[in-house]
């Protein structure tokens, strides 16, 4: 292999080390995880009438996770036990570009997807890559400054990718959808 | 809307992994005495919708490569004036189409656009899981992330609408 090449494969490592650093990942995690209980909670309270009569029976297990940066953690995974069905709400992570966590539904009859994304989204997050000419790179948009509120929501699918908010109506038929099909 | 073509391998993806619990439903329920046939057969469902997931993800990325290079031979092609279309120009001086999609390609969009780094860097990510596809998973991969269906749908539909990609007429 020529040096060339080599010397080139080093000096891109060195560019890519700064983005890393300004990010506080055991924050990030944190507040990931913070969300995720918080998602747990509401699903407790929305099927509150079907578990205090026994009829649904909520369970957590311990997952471990792995992502860039962040490396290994616990998470909690929760699992619905419907009569002989089971439902399991599988958390996957945090690091996705727009959404600050993700977590699969999954059933026997099928799997869906809810994401904590932007509460102000109705669809995939907007990103704009702009060309530069003549040596110059164009000014990147700035941020708006306004913290962005999350909120969990049930996503629709490929192609359509649509986001639902979660009501106890929008829950019901989810569970019904990968429990029965 | 997203690009027609990961439209097109998404609505195929539902329909087969539809038609796989269908198949599998309907011997679930003429084996429904037998628990451990019962058992078996929710297994090998999980497997088939498993493999599946993996070879739409597959085409998907395979989908978004060719979006770059078709992108890369329409800019040196129309000789675009713009920084990317430049550096493609120099690149393929050299190399013609024999060019690297993540040495080259990305190089140049992340050093000349702005916007890219981000979506750069989770490609890389993807392109590594689909070159262990590709090459039929005989390493253990260090991918740094699941990949799956959904989430590569997601990347590529985020892609797709961010960069200026060009095509031939």
């Amino acid at each position: 292999m020529e040096n060339r090449t080599f010397d080139e494969f080093v000096s891109r490592q060195q560019e890519r080390v700064p983005e890393t650093i300004s990010i506080n990942w055991e924050k990030e995690r944190e507040e990931w995880l913070a969300h995720l209980g918080r998602l747990y909670l509401k699903i407790e309270t929305l099927l509150g009438k079907y578990v205090s009569s026994g009829q649904i029976r909520l369970e957590y297990q311990p997952v471990e996770l792995n992502e860039d940066y962040i490396g290994h953690y616990a998470a909690r995974r929760m699992s619905l036990r419907i009569g002989r069905q089971e439902v399991v709400l599988l958390p996957i992570g945090t690091l996705f570009i727009g959404s600050k966590g993700r977590v699969d539904v999954v059933g026997p009859a099928g799997q869906a997807e809810i994401l904590l994304v932007d509460s102000k989204a109705s669809e995939r997050p907007r990103i704009l890559v702009t060309v530069g000419v003549g040596g110059k790179l164009p000014v990147a948009p700035s941020e708006p400054g306004l913290e962005i509120e999350w909120e969990w929501r049930i996503v629709t699918r490929p192609p359509e990718r649509r986001f639902i908010e979660i009501t106890q109506e929008s829950l019901f038929q989810l569970i019904m959808e990968v429990a029965n099909g | 809307m997203a690009d027609a073509a990961i439209v097109e391998i998404a609505e195929y993806h539902n329909d087969v992994v539809s038609s796989l619990r269908l198949y599998f439903g309907e011997m679930l329920r003429v084996s429904a005495a037998d628990f451990r046939s019962c058992d078996a057969i929710a297994n090998l469902l999980t497997l088939r919708v498993e493999e599946t997931d993996q070879r739409s993800a597959f085409f998907i990325l395979a989908s978004l490569e060719a979006a770059f290079r078709i992108d890369y031979e329409c800019r040196c092609q129309k000789r675009m004036k713009d920084d990317v279309s430049r550096a493609f120009r120099a690149i393929y001086k050299s190399r013609r189409t024999r060019v690297s999609l993540e040495e080259d390609i990305f190089e140049a969009w992340k050093e000349h656009s702005t916007g890219s780094r981000q979506l750069i860097g989770e490609l890389r990510g993807a392109f590594k899981f689909r070159h262990w596809l590709a090459h039929g998973h005989y390493w253990e991969p260090k991918l740094g992330r699941r990949y799956d269906f959904i989430f590569v749908y997601s990347l590529a539909d985020l892609v797709l609408s961010a960069f200026p990609l060009q095509r031939f007429d």
